[in-house]
C-alpha cells in the first residue's frame, strides 16, 4: 500500500484538480443556495406587500444543484480519460492481433512503469541498448566444428572462405575454395559447419552497418558436395542471435530485436522479424506475434527453426523484455524476464514506486524435431525479480528459476516439463548468484564473493541440501577414461596440462605430480582457440597425440604448429615421446588454432584452417603431401 | 404587518380568502374570536362572510395612498402611479423611470426619489438605481457577491456590494 503523503507528494497536480473541482463545487453550491433562499424571501415580502400581481412570481427552485456535481465530475472524467482498458491475459500469455495492438500494450506499459518521478522516457539511452544488443557474443551449442570430412572431401572454414580439398591414400588436391560471403568479408563471421548427408551446413552472422544502427543477421547456407559444392539453400534470419544450437540437420535460433519506440523515425514495420529462404522473404505477420504478461514490452525475441532434412521452417516472436535470458535444450527454448505487477492506481496517479511486485516469468517454445513447427507451449509466473547475473538454468531433466526479493534474498524454483513449480526453496545466506554448474546429480551455486552451495537434483521433484566441503567435483576435459585410468587437460596461462587420474574406488584421484606441461611457450590466444578437440587419444596403442605451439626462433616470437605423439604408460603414469611432426609454416594458424586430426587407413591427415598435411601411420614425422591454401 | 388568529381548522381557508402572511413583528391583528384582542395592537375582528370586505381593507392599509410621480413625455408632463414604475436608473445625468414597455425622464434627483418612495417599497441598490421590490421577478446571485435583479419587464438591474447589506435586510433575510 502506498502512504497517503507518497499520493500527495507525487501527485499534486491530480491533488490540485480535485481541491479546484471541490472549490467550484462549494462556490457553487453556496450561489445556488443563496439563490433559493433570496428568491423565497422575495416571495414571502411581495406576499406581505399584499403584491398579487398579475404575472406569475417565478418560484424558487433547488434544480440548480446540478451544477454542483458538475465540478466534481471534472476529476472523474480526468481520471476516465487516462485510464486505460484493462489487457487481458490467458494463461500469463496475449495474443497480439496487430500492429495498433503492440503499440497499446507499449503505451499501456508505459503508463504505469514511468507514472513515477524517479524514471522518464527520456532516461532511455536506446543507442546504448542496441549496441549492448549487437555485441553481444550468442552462446553456441550442439553438433558443429571447422572442419568436416564428407566422402572424399574436406571441408574447412577459413575466414570468409570455404576450403574443399578431395584426398586418397596417399594424394591431396585442393578442390575449390569460395567465399560464403561474396561481399563484405569483414564483417562475416563463420560460427561453424555441419553436415547433412551429401550436404554441408554453414553458419554464420553478418553484421549490417548504417549511421543509425547496427545488427546483424544470421545466415545458413547448403552445399551439395555431389553437385561440385554448389549451393542448393540459403536462408538469412533476421536479429542479434543470442543463442543458436545446430544439430546435424536442425538449426534452432533465438534472435533478439530492440524496437527504438522513442525514436523520432522509428517506424515497426521496418523491425518485423523475418526469414529469407532463397531470396523469399517470409516476414512475421502481427497476429502471430505474443505478449508475455507483465514483461515491458519493447523487444521481439524469434525462435527460427530450420530443419534441412525436411527443407521446412518456423519461427514465433515473442514481443517482450529486451533484458531477457534465454536457453536452448533439446528441443524445447527457455525465456525467462522479469514481470511487473503495478499498482492499480498507477493507471492514472504518479507514485513514488508503481510496482507493486516484482515477478520472473518463465516461458518454454517448443519446437517439433520431426518437422519444422515452432509453438509455444506455456508461461508460469514466480514471485522475485530475475537474479542479476544469471537467473536461469536448463538441462536434462532439470529447469530452475533464480529469483531476489526485495530483502536480497534468492530463492531456487524447480520446474516440471510442463511448467509446474515442483519445488522451490531459499538459498541462506547468498544475496547474487555468479555461476551455477551442473555435475551430474549435484548442482553447484557460487555468489559474487565464491560461497557455494550445493543441491541434490538426483530427485525430479525436490532439491535437497549438499555438503559442497565434501563434494569431489568431477574432472573436466577428459581425453580418455577406462576402469583404471583417466587422462585430463587442462590450460593455465596459455600453457596446455596433461594429467593422469588414478581409481581408487569410485573415484579419480588427481596425480598431479605426473602432471606434463605439453607446451613450452606461452601464447595467451592459446586459451580462446585449443580445446580438447585438438587432442587425440588412441586406446589400443595409449597414444596420446598433442597438437601445441611453439617458437622456432627463441625471442623473435616466431611460432610453428607441432604435433607430438607420446605413447602413455599405464603402469608409470610416464608420457614418452614418440616422434613429433612440425607442419610447413604456411599450413601454421595460430588464431585460431584449429587442427584436426583425421584418419583413413593407414594414413593421416592433419587440418588446420589453412592446409593438410598427409602423413603414414608407419612414419608419422615424414609428411608425404601437403596444401596450403 | 399582521397577525392571524382564527381557530385552527379554518386558518388555511381564511388566510387564503384574506391573502395574508404572518409577520413575526406585526400591528394588527386579524381575529374572528373577541378573545383573542391584543391591547397593544390595532385589532380587526370579523366574521368570515366578511372576509371580503376585510381582505380590500387590507389591501388600503399596506398599499395606502400611492404617490405620483411627474415624468416627462412626448405629449408633456404626466404623473404616474409609483407603483406602476419598475425602477429608476441614472442614465446620461438623467434620472430615468422605467415602467413596463415605457420609459420616461423624472426632473427628480435619485435621493429625493428614494427618500420620497421609501416607504413604497422602493429601494436603493445602486448609486444609479432604485427598485420597486414588487416588480423584482428573480433575483440571481453573482460571483462576484453581487446580485443581479430580473425585473418583470424583463431588464437585469446590478445590486452594488456597497448596497448588498441593506437589500438583504429589505427582504428580512
Amino acid at each position: 500500500m502506498f502512504s497517503f503523503f507518497e499520493f500527495l507528494y507525487n501527485n499534486f497536480i491530480i491533488i490540485g484538480i480535485v481541491l479546484a473541482s471541490l472549490l467550484a463545487s462549494i462556490i457553487l453550491f453556496r450561489t445556488v443556495l443563496k439563490e433559493f433562499l433570496f428568491n423565497r424571501q422575495l416571495n414571502l415580502t411581495q406576499n406581505v406587500l399584499r403584491n398579487f400581481s398579475s404575472l406569475k412570481i417565478k418560484r424558487p427552485s433547488l434544480r440548480p444543484l446540478y451544477k454542483v456535481v458538475l465540478p466534481l465530475l471534472i476529476p472523474v472524467v480526468f481520471v476516465l480519460g487516462v485510464v486505460r482498458n484493462p489487457i487481458v491475459y490467458d494463461g500469463h500469455i496475449k495474443q497480439v492481433h496487430s500492429k495498433e495492438d503492440m503499440f497499446n500494450l507499449h503505451e499501456n506499459f508505459n503508463s504505469k512503469f514511468y507514472s513515477t518521478t524517479l524514471r522518464t522516457t527520456d532516461d532511455i539511452d536506446s543507442q546504448a541498448i542496441r549496441d549492448a544488443q549487437f555485441q553481444k557474443k550468442p552462446n553456441i551449442s550442439g553438433d558443429y566444428d571447422y572442419v568436416r570430412v564428407v566422402d572424399d572431401y574436406i571441408v574447412t572454414l577459413r575466414s570468409n572462405t570455404i576450403e574443399v580439398t578431395e584426398f586418397s591414400s596417399e594424394d591431396l588436391e585442393h578442390k575449390l575454395s569460395f567465399p560464403v560471403i561474396s561481399e563484405e568479408y569483414d564483417n562475416v563471421e563463420l560460427l561453424g559447419l555441419t553436415k547433412n548427408g551429401s550436404n554441408i551446413i554453414v553458419f554464420g552472422t553478418k553484421e549490417l552497418q548504417s549511421e543509425e544502427s547496427n545488427h546483424r543477421y544470421t545466415f545458413a547456407k547448403v552445399y551439395d558436395s555431389h553437385d561440385d559444392f554448389n549451393q542448393i539453400h540459403s536462408y538469412k534470419m533476421s536479429g542479434n542471435p543470442s543463442n543458436i544450437s545446430f544439430n546435424e540437420n536442425r538449426l534452432i535460433l533465438v534472435s533478439q530485436q530492440y524496437l527504438p519506440f522513442y525514436d523520432d523515425d522509428f517506424e515497426i514495420d521496418n523491425y518485423l522479424p523475418h526469414l529469407i529462404h532463397n531470396d523469399t522473404k517470409d516476414e512475421q505477420m502481427y497476429s502471430t506475434i505474443r505478449h508475455i504478461e507483465g514483461t515491458r514490452p519493447e523487444n521481439f525475441v524469434t525462435i527460427f527453426h530450420i530443419n534441412f532434412s525436411e527443407l521446412d521452417y518456423d519461427y514465433q516472436t515473442i514481443f517482450t523484455d529486451y533484458e531477457n535470458e534465454t536457453e536452448i535444450f533439446a528441443n524445447s527454448v527457455y525465456l525467462s524476464s522479469t514481470s511487473y505487477e503495478f499498482k492499480q492506481i498507477s493507471d492514472y496517479l504518479e507514485l513514488e514506486d508503481p510496482v507493486e511486485k516484482y515477478h520472473t516469468q518463465l516461458s518454454k517454445i517448443n519446437v517439433n524435431p520431426n518437422k519444422a513447427g515452432v509453438h509455444y507451449f506455456r508461461t508460469n509466473i514466480v514471485s522475485g525479480s530475475p537474479t542479476k547475473e544469471q537467473s536461469l538454468f536448463v538441462d536434462r531433466d532439470l529447469t530452475m528459476v533464480f529469483t531476489e526479493n526485495k530483502d536480497n534474498e534468492i530463492h531456487a524454483f524447480r520446474f516440471s516439463n510442463r511448467l509446474d513449480i515442483w519445488h522451490d526453496t531459499k538459498i541462506d545466506g547468498f544475496d547474487s548468484i555468479k555461476s551455477i554448474e551442473r555435475f551430474n546429480d549435484a548442482l553447484i551455486i557460487t555468489d559474487s564473493e565464491q560461497q557455494k552451495v550445493g543441491f541434490n537434483i538426483s530427485l525430479p521433484s525436490s532439491i535437497q541440501s549438499l555438503d559442497v566441503s565434501d563434494f569431489e567435483y568431477p574432472a573436466e576435459n577428459v581425453i580418455m577414461k577406462d576402469e583404471d585410468i583417466m587422462l585430463t587437460m587442462h590450460m593455465d596461462d596459455g600453457r596446455i596440462f596433461v594429467t593422469p587420474h588414478s581409481k581408487h574406488g569410485d573415484s579419480y584421484v588427481y596425480l598431479d605430480y605426473y602432471q606434463i606441461n605439453m607446451a613450452t611457450f606461452r601464447i595467451n590466444t592459446l586459451t580462446n582457440y585449443y580445446s580438447l578437440n585438438d587432442i587425440y587419444y588412441r586406446n589400443v596403442a595409449n597414444i596420446l597425440i598433442i597438437p601445441r605451439v611453439i617458437t622456432t626462433n627463441g625471442e623473435n616470437d616466431e611460432y610453428t604448429t607441432e604435433i607430438r605423439e607420446y605413447s602413455f604408460n599405464r603402469s608409470n603414469y610416464d608420457f614418452d615421446l614418440q616422434s613429433s611432426l612440425i607442419l610447413p609454416e604456411s599450413m601454421h594458424s595460430i588464431n585460431p588454432f584449429v587442427y584436426r586430426l583425421h584418419t583413413r587407413g593407414n594414413y593421416s591427415y592433419h587440418i588446420t584452417p589453412l592446409g593438410v598435411a598427409l602423413t603414414h601411420r608407419d612414419n608419422p614425422t615424414e609428411i608425404i603431401d601437403f596444401i596450403a591454401y | 404587518m399582521f397577525k392571524l388568529k382564527v381557530p385552527k381548522e379554518d386558518r388555511t381557508r381564511i388566510r387564503n380568502k384574506l391573502k395574508i402572511v404572518d409577520s413575526k413583528k406585526y400591528e394588527y391583528v386579524i381575529t374572528t374570536d373577541e378573545n383573542e384582542i391584543e391591547n397593544d395592537k390595532i385589532n380587526i375582528v370579523f366574521s368570515e362572510e366578511q372576509a371580503e370586505k376585510v381582505n380590500r381593507m387590507l389591501d388600503s392599509i399596506v398599499k395606502g395612498e400611492d404617490i405620483f410621480i411627474s415624468v416627462e413625455s412626448d405629449e408633456g408632463i404626466k404623473h404616474i402611479e409609483s407603483r406602476r414604475i419598475h425602477y429608476f436608473m441614472i442614465e446620461n445625468e438623467e434620472v430615468v423611470a422605467n415602467l413596463m414597455k415605457h420609459q420616461f425622464t423624472v426632473k427628480m434627483k435619485l435621493y429625493e426619489l428614494e427618500e420620497m418612495l421609501k416607504n413604497k417599497y422602493f429601494i436603493r441598490v445602486s448609486k444609479y438605481a432604485l427598485v420597486n421590490i414588487n416588480k423584482i421577478d428573480y433575483i440571481k446571485p453573482a460571483f462576484n457577491s453581487k446580485l443581479v435583479l430580473l425585473m418583470k419587464n424583463g431588464d437585469s438591474v446590478e445590486v452594488n456590494r456597497r448596497y448588498y447589506k441593506a437589500f438583504k435586510q429589505t427582504l428580512k433575510l
